[in-house]
């Protein structure tokens, strides 16, 4: 497929999601201090290979912003900038208004790692005690968990749908069972943000649109803002109302509508790609 | 023989406990590592006239905070770190035991353990630093479940998981030289890590994990203690045989029952 045919399918996505989906950032109410900052960041993992050169963008409450961009280009590598696994190179990273190396409240942030689905399989773990961990920093240290923390964990798989498997092995489900108790687990900090890194590699695509589906049930409920990191820029687009496209430096970033109009796409990737689109 | 079930049976609790962690971080040979450092620990003691216990305890703690350090920077492979010290240690303890005029019973006891050497200050000391060690690890418990499942998240959840490490690796290290006088150097790796696969083959759960460790570790050790005294076996090779049968009736066990499934 041509740059010009994806970018017509985009269109005809978007034309077909548009009105029941989101507002974009300038629609917000809210917008007066941004979410997250990120200031002229640059990274390098060895000297002289910058795997990000100069990011520059805001994140807005509500809004909800895919990440795309090439395997290596430096999605996952900012991700990490952004919540403080990482240490900052250049530039600076603000959280809700702080610094990220000084950021504390880190109940604010959910966070769905790219790993999450690739855990050891033998961990002897139930659903209800990975969820759980989603409130320990809350708790604080060298504190047990409460039963209100257990009751707000329950909660957390009741809006996830996964309630009944509370005191089922971790192992004993499917790949998109498992991603829904990841992101329990991180809704059980009650966060204002929520941070997904590919979190629909391994998925069937059943499973994949029901976890797009659930996104954005939660999105409406809890008022929340969304980063997803993914490779699949046809989804995202259907999905996020905002594009921040990474490849070394920030190509775009604005609504996925004007992305496909000016061609980004080619930016992004280069001039000859091709483009395998799934069937949804 | 009252005084080496207390010792047993307290070393039976904390062993398992502290295992579990080690076993899910893939840490299992650092049990091994670790004992070979204590003996070179126990070896400073004998020779300094130090309680080796003492020493053992401090070289452990030392020994466990650079091998995490080097885990860290990812310098050096993890298990090589481990061999490192494993060898390194063990060839520190043999030059220090020439220097103390050969190779005596001591070591030996030190080696495969001597529960008939167990005296009343060794128990209190035992039991006091078990104690402490219980109120770390269960209330700590949380944290060091977080990061044994998902260190990265952990992090970005804000825990000081350096720190936390750190902590284990000091639990780990102090119960490698409480159990040297029960099990020897030699095996207390097997006593720390065999229970915990053992409880892997029927838990079904993480707190079931550790609680299953801990009643089969007790099985192994009052057992291997009473066969031990009563047919003059050393008890350190009575206690970890024990294990390894009650971990191979676990494994039948759950072969079978995922064949009836």
């Amino acid at each position: 497929m041509t740059c010009n045919n994806i970018a017509i399918r985009i269109q005809a996505i978007l034309k077909i999601s548009m009105p029941h989906t989101h507002k974009t950032h300038t629609e917000i109410a809210d917008q007066k201090t941004p979410l997250v900052c990120v200031k002229m960041v640059s990274y390098e993992y060895s000297k002289g290979l910058p795997v990000l050169t100069d990011i520059d963008f805001d994140i807005m409450q509500g809004d909800f912003i895919g990440m795309v961009g090439p395997n290596g280009g430096g999605k996952s590598t900012l991700l990490k900038l952004m919540m403080g696994i990482l240490p900052l190179q250049k530039g600076v990273v603000t959280l809700f208004g702080t610094d990220v190396r000084k950021f504390k409240q880190r109940n604010l942030i959910g966070y769905v790692s790219q790993k999450a689905t690739h855990f050891d399989q033998r961990f002897p773990a139930t659903v209800g005690e990975i969820v759980a961990m989603g409130r320990v920093q809350t708790r604080g240290l060298f504190h047990p968990l409460t039963k209100e923390d257990y009751e707000i964990s329950r909660n957390a798989l009741k809006d996830v749908g996964m309630l009944k498997y509370e005191n089922t092995p971790l192992h004993e489900l499917s790949g998109g069972q498992q991603q829904r108790v990841f992101i329990a687990r991180a809704l059980s900090s009650h966060p204002k943000l929520l941070v997904l890194d590919e979190p629909t590699i391994g998925i069937d695509i059943k499973a994949q649109e029901q976890f797009y589906d659930l996104l954005q049930q939660l999105r409406k409920e809890k008022g929340l803002t969304i980063v997803l990191v993914s490779h699949d820029i046809d989804v995202i687009a259907s999905q996020a109302n905002v594009f921040a496209c990474i490849n070394q430096t920030l190509i775009y970033h604005g609504h996925p509508e004007y992305f496909v109009k000016n061609d980004y796409l080619k930016k992004l990737y280069g001039k000859n790609i091709r483009m395998v689109l799934h069937g949804h | 023989m009252v005084r080496a079930f207390i010792a047993g049976g307290v070393i039976a609790v904390i062993a398992p406990l502290i295992g579990t962690f080690l076993v899910m971080r893939r840490f299992s040979l650092f049990a091994d590592s670790l004992a070979h450092v204590a003996l070179a620990g126990v070896a400073i003691g004998l020779i300094s006239g130090i309680y080796p216990i003492l020493t053992a305890v401090v070289t452990c703690i030392i020994a466990a905070i650079v091998i995490e350090k080097l885990r860290e920077n990812q310098k050096i492979y993890g298990d090589a770190a481990l061999s490192l010290f494993l060898s390194g240690s063990l060839a520190v303890a043999l030059i220090l035991i020439s220097f103390g005029h050969g190779f005596n019973v001591n070591l030996f006891s030190y080696l495969f353990g001597s529960i008939t050497a167990v005296e009343t200050q060794d128990i209190y000391i035992m039991l006091s630093l078990s104690v402490l060690m219980l109120v770390f690890l269960l209330g700590f418990y949380k944290e060091l479940f977080f990061i044994a499942f998902d260190e990265e998240s952990a992090k970005v959840s804000g825990l000081p998981v350096k720190n936390l490490n750190l902590l284990l690796m000091s639990l780990a290290a102090v119960t490698v030289s409480l159990s040297m006088r029960i099990v020897g150097v030699l095996l207390i790796g097997a006593l720390m890590v065999v229970p915990v696969l053992t409880a892997l083959q029927i838990a079904k759960s993480f707190k079931q994990t550790m609680l299953y460790a801990t009643v089969f570790s007790l099985i192994a050790v009052f057992a291997g203690l009473i066969l031990s005294f009563y047919f003059d076996v050393i008890a350190g090779g009575a206690i970890v045989f024990l294990s390894l049968i009650l971990f191979i009736c676990a494994l039948a066990f759950a072969n079978i029952r995922s064949r009836v499934r």
